[in-house]
Order: structure tokens, then sequence, then C-alpha cells
């Protein structure tokens, strides 16, 4: 699991004030709220007296959180501000009674924490999200029981098109398609051109096309991002007025080695119309094409993540040429894993909201 | 950035991150890597040329 890196944990909206939220990202078990001060703040969840989950606790009157075992009760910034059974005069919190603060940025509607113990980085700009420009439709939070990596190959490999997605937008053509593979520092970028093409029925009715040109461009920027941006248009006619598009961020949030939290919110111009349905609008028809294919995938990693638990005794896995842009991912990733040993946790814990006392 | 670049060698079946030399050749088997990243300004490129059948569909979601 790769810790010194940006994940979302949920939108802004998320996170409303005086709500508790818990989450375990890459192993780090960790309660998230929005204080007093109007920013999110996310602390060890794990009280500093006894372990107990904070993320079982409440928000004080005074904003600060208490443990529901013993009542510690820790400020946004992590310091023990009261322990009930110390209640002479003479006693001191113990300095030590301390949770661990981890880094939070909020940018563009996502919320993004940082689980490592590095320097953290720029948070990746994701503008759509927040422009009165683009209409944008996030998905509720899926749990998936593989590594992180399953998922980020799968984003990265559209050879599996057919036989997995075949029933819907998949076909053996797909395995057969041009892609260039680019990639840079920290992030690595497919792209796949078409012109002059037949559309399918799913597509056709998207985007009112029969024949259309179409760039496709899929870019890992960063073990917990991955981005798609499709643009369609009349033969000849892309960046003209008559191409259409959509963005899609999709955030990979590990858990432990074997879980991931996946958010997908998609995006298109604001005013854009299904064309199939001219009273609602494409990133409605995007997404409502969307549901099967997660779901499929979804079952794919989940599967290949159980064969993880067989030693490999001699297995190897086989390279073709299309893998190029999955072994290159896999390099990448490898270069930043810095956590090898990491305890699997069945699920992530229930999000709760506080009561205010 | 670094000076190592993939290519996929035929013969190893193996995509491989390497300095191929020039021409480029795999330091394991002597074969000649197919096809190979260039460097341009700051990223490597390369391309897999497979070809879509006309009227084939399309895809849209990964």
């Amino acid at each position: 699991v790769i810790r010194n890196a940006w994940y979302a944990v949920g939108l802004s909206a998320d996170f409303p004030a005086r709500k508790l939220e818990g989450q375990v990202v890459a192993g780090r078990p960790i309660v998230l709220w929005r204080a007093e001060s109007g920013e999110v703040t996310a602390l060890d969840a794990r009280c500093a007296h006894k372990r107990f989950p904070l993320w079982e606790g409440k928000l004080l009157d005074d904003g600060s959180l208490e443990c529901a075992y013993h009542g510690f009760a820790y400020d946004a910034d992590g310091r023990c501000v009261a322990i009930p059974a110390l209640h002479e005069a003479s006693d001191r919190i113990p300095v030590t009674a301390r949770q661990r603060k981890y880094p939070v940025v909020e940018q563009d509607g996502l919320v993004w924490l940082w689980p490592g113990d590095g320097e953290p980085g720029e948070v990746v700009r994701t503008p759509e999200l927040a422009s009165p420009d683009w209409e944008t439709i996030s998905t509720e939070p899926m749990q998936v029981a593989a590594n992180a990596r399953l998922l980020i190959e799968n984003l990265f490999d559209l050879t599996h098109f057919y036989p997995l997605h075949a029933d819907n937008i998949g076909s053996l053509a797909d395995a057969m398609v041009p892609v260039e593979i680019e990639r840079g520092d920290g992030w690595l970028k497919t792209t796949r051109r078409r012109s002059g093409f037949t559309m399918p029925p799913m597509t056709r009715d998207r985007f009112g096309l029969e024949v259309a040109d179409q760039v496709q461009e899929h870019a890992m920027v960063g073990p917990g991002l991955f981005h798609v941006v499709v643009k369609v248009a009349p033969p000849g006619k892309l960046g003209t007025e008559e191409e259409q598009s959509f963005v899609l961020y999709q955030t990979i949030t590990p858990v432990d080695h074997g879980h991931l939290v996946w958010r997908r919110y998609t995006s298109c111009r604001a005013g854009s119309r299904w064309a199939g349905s001219p009273d609602r609008s494409l990133v409605e028809a995007i997404v409502a094409g969307a549901p099967k294919v997660i779901e499929q995938d979804r079952w794919a990693v989940e599967r290949q993540q159980e064969m993880f638990a067989y030693p490999d005794e001699g297995y190897k896995e086989v390279h073709v040429k299309t893998d190029g842009a999955v072994v290159m991912a896999r390099r990448m990733l490898d270069e930043l894993e810095d956590t090898p040993e990491l305890p699997q946790v069945q699920s992530q814990p229930a999000r709760r909201a506080a009561d205010i006392v | 950035m670094t000076e190592l670049l993939w290519g996929f060698c035929e013969r190893c079946e193996l995509w491989r991150l390497e300095r191929w030399g020039a021409p480029a050749v795999c330091p394991f088997c002597g074969g000649e890597p197919h096809p190979i990243e260039r460097m341009e300004d700051g990223v490597a490129r390369v391309a897999l040329t497979l070809e879509l059948p006309p009227g084939s569909e399309l895809p849209l979601l990964s």
C-alpha cells in the first residue's frame, strides 16, 4: 500500500458541521469532522488512552471530540483537553495524550487526506467538479474487496471490454484499437483516437451521431486519482463547437492490501443535452450507462484478488503487447510503494452522525 | 525522467524498462524490441499501432 499520496475521502458536502466520519485509509484508522474553524480535521482514530475508536465518540459543545469509553476529549489539533477521571486541582493532562493529526486539503469540492509520513506534495486540481460551467454527478462510494492496484490496472486495460463488457459497451474489436501511451514524472496516460466510425446504439443515443470521430484519454495522475476525458464530434469536427465531451474523475482510496473505496465523478459542460432524451442532460446519459459496467469491473477485480490467497508456486503472469500501460503503471506504483505489510480489515466503519450534547 | 525506456521484447515476451542502446537490442536475449518508447520534451511515448475494423463498436467507459 502506498501511504505517501493524497487520497480522496469524500466530497466537501460529505462533511457538514458536527458530523463525525470514520474511515480507514492506507491501513490507518482516521476520524474526520468539520471543525469550528470550518476546516476538515483528521486525527488518528485510536484514542491515545486505550485505543478505543474515536469515531464512536461524539462532538461536545466546545467543538472537542469526546471518546465514548473514558471521555478523553481532543481538540481539532489532536490535543487532549479533558480527562473526566482527573478531577483533582493538582491533576494535569499528560502531554503525551495527543492524537496524530493528518494533512487534509479541501479543493475543487473534494476532500483529500495524506496518510503518509513523508512531506505532502501538491493536490491535483479537478476544476470541473467545482465549476458552474460543468454539471457533475457523483456516485456513492463503492467498497471493493481488492487491492487498489487491480482497479488501476483495470482502468488502464481497455482490452478487457471483450468479453467482460460484451453485453454493454464492449466488443471484440476493442482489443484491436490503436493506443498511444505517454508517461512523465508521476503520471501515465493512454490515448485512443478513432475517425469516422459507426457508433453503437448506446453511444448514438447519448450523442446523436451515427458516425463520429473520438478521442479517449485515460490518465493516472497519482495512485489515488484516475482521469478520463472522452471527446466525440461529427467527422472532422473535433475541437469545434460541435464537439461533445465528458470528464470522469475516479478516486481510488486504499483501505488495506485487499480493500479499496472507489468514487466516481462525471462531468459534462452545463447545458449539454442527452440526444436520445433531450429533456435530460448529457451527464445523466453517461452516468445511466455506468452501473452495470462498474459492477462487472468490481466483480472482475474481486475475483482476481481472491486468487492472491494461493501461493505462486511457479505461477507467472504473461505480458502481451497490449498490456503496456498496465505494466508501466505497475512499475510506477512499485516505486511509490512504502508499506509492504498491513493487516486486512473487512470493511470500512459505518458512517456516523455525531450527537450534540 | 530517466533514460530508461519501455520496450516490448517479443522474444522474451515481456515489456522491459531498459537502456536499450542504438540500435535498440534486448540486453537479455539480443532481440529487437517492438514497439519501443521515444522521448519527446521530457515525455516518453509509445504507440501500439493496431487497427480497429470499420464499423466496430465504440467503448466509452472503462
